[in-house]
């Protein structure tokens, strides 16, 4: 019964949806209420939207998987052979230099490594991470090549950097 | 067919003149205004519950709001699509605001009978509809009279999917119940 009453009841209503012509023309009221200026631009340094999204990511990766704090004695000759001196600068100029390094470490990498990580303890997790801070990492290298003064931008691709890092670092000895 | 025509010609003629509000030409958006404040005003008068002044407030807010962001409008859907969310997202803003207003809803519709395309019987529908609780007659006028789906409904409204759909059963019953209450149903 209800089925049947519910059918006729939601064709009736369907039928409500029509437009419904002012009775007034609101348009004079409206028009004195535009601003005398264009519509806001939607224009925003490209920056803002990459500082967003690394926080966003950041904030993911930092959920997926924990990272450690201070370096592994055991975790050394890796920790030197990636950029991690860099990360104690600020400039941006060095971040990028940084950043460029951990793409030509992961270039010289085997080809397998990180599918190995798919059969290994939380190795799905790292590599959503690593995706998602790459993405990141791109961004922000993006946006820190048109806005070098950025204090923002140097913090996060720093921040970002740092936990790619640790990521690679796991990775590898795991 | 030639509606077909019609709404093609139409969101042609709205990309044009979205482009030109959006650099500041209030004549193009007054052409957007005519031929879209219809049907934003028939989705706002069936969120206010009927109360006509208040559409009208809410008609004016939605294009005002349109006017603000029109240069954030990607065209990624057509216009008409984001103005009529526009003016949903705006209702419900005012809705929940007016659960801090003494007294609102205690407003009864006071034109539901001036429209002579809605004889009797779907007069008495929509009395009903307007005469349901505020959140409750939302969800019913979005999910079955304006086609949203639960999951668009609960992300407008802030509430679960769950809540959606029960809301919804709530509001059929007490629709059905007030119907029956006038001899129709």
């Amino acid at each position: 019964m209800d089925d049947e009453l519910d059918l006729d009841l939601r064709r009736r209503l369907r039928g409500l949806a029509e437009d419904r012509p002012l009775p007034v023309d609101l348009w004079p009221a409206i028009e004195a209420r535009l601003p005398a200026t264009a519509p806001a631009s939607p224009v925003r340094p490209a920056w803002t939207w990459a500082a967003a999204a690394a926080l966003v990511m950041a904030v993911a990766a930092a959920w997926l998987l924990p990272l450690r704090n201070g370096p592994d004695p055991a975790l050394q000759p890796l920790v030197q052979a990636e950029p991690a001196r860099s990360l104690h600068a600020d400039d941006a100029d060095t971040l990028l230099r940084a950043y460029d390094e951990i793409l030509a470490f992961e270039a010289g990498l085997p080809a397998l490594h990180w599918q190995h990580q798919l059969g290994r303890p939380g190795g799905r997790e790292r590599l959503a991470a690593r995706r998602e801070l790459d993405a990141s990492l791109r961004e922000l290298a993006a946006a820190l090549r048109i806005e070098p003064g950025s204090q923002l931008l140097r913090r996060l691709m720093h921040q970002t950097l740092g936990q790619r890092v640790a990521i690679s670092r796991d990775a590898w000895t795991a | 067919m030639r509606q077909d025509h019609d709404t093609v010609d139409r969101a042609d003629a709205d990309t044009v003149d979205v482009r030109a509000a959006a650099a500041g030409d209030i004549p193009a958006f007054e052409r957007l205004f005519r031929r879209h404040s219809a049907r934003i005003h028939g989705v706002v008068w069936r969120l206010a519950g009927g109360v006509e002044a208040r559409a009208e407030d809410l008609v004016q807010e939605t294009f005002l709001r349109a006017w603000r962001n029109l240069a954030r409008f990607r065209g990624e859907s057509l216009f008409s699509t984001w103005l009529h969310r526009l003016a949903v997202n705006t209702a419900l803003m005012d809705l929940r605001a007016s659960r801090s207003r003494p007294d609102t809803d205690a407003a009864l519709p006071e034109d539901l009978g001036s429209h002579e395309e809605h004889p009797g019987h779907e007069m008495d529908l929509q009395r009903a509809v307007a005469s349901l609780p505020p959140r409750a007659r939302a969800v019913l006028v979005l999910h079955d009279i304006e086609g949203w789906q639960h999951g668009e409904i609960a992300a407008e409204l802030g509430m679960a999917t769950g809540t959606s759909k029960a809301q919804l059963h709530r509001a059929r019953q007490l629709l059905r119940q007030r119907l029956e209450g006038h001899g129709h149903g």
